[in-house]
Order: structure tokens, then C-alpha cells, then sequence
């Protein structure tokens, strides 16, 4: 299991908040494909077979990933506060670039793959910094009656 | 047959590498320098002992270009591990420098990648893609780092890389 104190360099506001480890470290899937709910792939609008992507659209942008998480059943969004019965998805954004996603769970909590290393159950601000930029727009679906 | 077609002849056979059968500049190694041979002057055992004092320093100089690549790879997949960590952006991780710099390694760095793709699958397909200009993952296979790897090693076993 990583150290926290790792984690805590790259992520420097997971100082001083609840946050939770909660698997090893993997290269088999990527933050976009955790939020999709995906633990076996790794997802990135990039056209070739170096990783998956639901849309025949391979740009990094903003757009690219609401059109694929559309494609997934999520809407926009105005904010990420938590309603019972949905599921919601943070896009964080740095110089408008997507750079990571974060899926909320059904106690309101967020969970992120963090690229190839672990998942953590976190709060959604404490990501933000030099590595991801800032959470920019959310999404949201209702939750499926297996997920409650 | 004259010492030097008959040493050739036994080089031949031993399947011996096609620069060991120049006959006229055996010293390529030696401070830059080329010395002419004298394949003419010298006894058949002479000749042999010389050849066999080339190929062994000609096999170490090898060797030990070898020991530096693998030791320059590793120290670049390492720093490159430990930067791309927290990253889901192929893009980015496949512009980091260190990930530059071993597709610049070329043809000699793909056994290496091999190796670390059977010992711990990551992103080294766009490198792998890149250097040889194949690509053995099936379409439905995108993203899958595990098939995508067993493609890649699959292949490498097929052409001899590993």
C-alpha cells in the first residue's frame, strides 16, 4: 500500500483532511475509467488501441469527456453537492485540459483512481493543485438499483 | 588454400559475425586507430590467437555497451514511474522526457521494454508502436493493459526480441 506521505507531497491539500486508501496501486485502469466504473481498462480519448474511449471523438477537451459521459447516461450538472439517488462525476481541468474525473458515492463521498497509482475515498477540493488544476464541471445520472 | 581464405573458411563455419571476417582492419577499436592486418606474416595459430584476442575484446566492448544501455533504461523508466504515477493523460506520459528518451534508445530498447512489460504491464505500447512500427493489439483489446501486454510479448517471442 502507498505511503500517504507520497500522496500527500503530489496532493498537498489531502493535508489535514478525511481521506481513506482504498486499494493497491494498478496500471490496469485510469481515474476516467474508475469514474466510469471501470477497474480493468484504461480510458483516455486518445485514437488508438493504447487505451479505451466510448466515442469516436479523441480530443482533449472538456466537450470530448461530457459527450462521452453522456454517452454513459450522465447529464450536466450545476454543482457537486449530493442528491440522494444520483451519481455525480467531477471533472477536474488544468489550462483546459481534462486531467482527472472523480465519481461520487452513495454517502456523498468521493472516490479517485490517482493515474496508475491507488484509489482513495476523498473529499472532492482535495485533489486540486499543481497535478489535476481544478474540478470545472459536474455530471450526473441516477443511480442504478444494483449501485444502491 | 592460402592461411587467409582458410581462416575465413573456418570463421564461415563457425558462423562467426561478418565484421570478424575482415581481413583488413581488425582494430577498429583501438583508440580510433585501423591496423592493416597482416594476415600474410602471421603463422595459422598466430592468426588464431590474434583473432580470438579481437573477438573476445570485440565481445566485452559489446557486453559492457550492453550494461550501460540496461542501466540507463532502468534509470529512466524510474524516473519516468515516479513522475507519471499520478497521471491519467497517455499523452502526457508519453511526452515526458525520460519516455522520449528511451524510444530514442531505438531497436535496443525493445527487449528491455519487453522485459518490463512481462515483469509489470504498463503504458510502453505507444514506445513499443513507435520504434518497431507494429502493432499486434486487437481492436477490442484497447485499453486493456494485460491483453495489450501478452499481444506485445507474444510478438517479441515470435521475432526473436526477447
Amino acid at each position: 500500500m502507498i505511503n500517504k506521505v507520497i500522496l500527500e507531497t503530489k496532493f498537498p491539500k489531502l493535508r489535514n483532511t478525511s481521506y481513506d486508501v482504498t486499494s493497491p496501486r494498478s496500471e490496469e485502469y485510469n481515474c476516467i475509467a474508475w469514474a466510469a466504473g471501470i477497474d480493468n481498462q484504461f480510458w483516455w480519448p486518445i485514437k488508438s488501441t493504447d487505451a479505451f474511449w466510448p466515442i469516436p471523438l479523441y480530443e482533449e477537451t472538456i466537450e470530448c469527456f461530457i459527450k462521452a459521459f453522456n454517452q454513459l447516461g450522465y447529464i450536466i450538472c450545476d454543482d457537486p453537492k449530493h442528491e440522494p439517488g444520483c451519481e455525480k462525476v467531477a471533472i477536474y481541468v488544468k489550462e483546459n485540459k481534462p486531467k482527472h474525473m472523480a465519481r461520487q458515492l452513495t454517502n456523498g463521498k468521493w472516490t479517485s483512481k490517482c493515474g496508475k497509482s491507488v484509489d482513495i475515498v476523498h473529499i472532492l477540493d482535495s485533489l486540486e493543485g499543481e497535478i489535476y488544476g481544478k474540478v470545472e464541471m459536474f455530471m450526473k445520472r441516477p443511480f442504478s438499483k444494483k449501485q444502491q | 588454400m592460402p592461411l587467409k581464405n582458410e581462416i575465413l573458411a573456418d570463421l564461415s563455419k563457425m558462423n562467426c559475425p561478418p565484421w570478424s571476417r575482415d581481413t583488413t582492419d581488425y582494430d577498429h577499436a583501438d583508440n580510433g586507430k585501423r591496423i592493416a592486418f597482416p594476415m600474410q606474416d602471421l603463422s595459422k595459430d598466430q592468426a588464431w590467437a590474434y583473432l580470438k584476442k579481437v573477438l573476445i575484446r570485440n565481445n566485452n566492448i559489446k557486453k559492457s555497451e550492453n550494461i550501460e544501455i540496461e542501466k540507463l533504461f532502468s534509470d529512466l523508466v524510474e524516473t519516468w514511474r515516479n513522475d507519471t504515477a499520478f497521471l491519467s493523460s497517455i499523452t502526457d506520459m508519453v511526452l515526458h522526457e525520460s519516455y522520449q528518451r528511451i524510444i530514442g534508445l531505438g531497436q535496443r530498447a525493445i527487449p528491455l521494454i519487453l522485459k518490463e512489460l512481462q515483469h509489470e504491464p504498463d503504458q510502453w505500447f505507444w514506445a513499443l508502436r513507435a520504434i518497431t512500427g507494429e502493432n499486434p493489439v486487437k481492436e477490442e483489446d484497447a485499453g486493456n493493459i494485460k491483453a495489450m501486454a501478452e499481444a506485445w510479448i507474444h510478438l517479441g517471442k515470435s521475432k526473436g526480441w526477447l
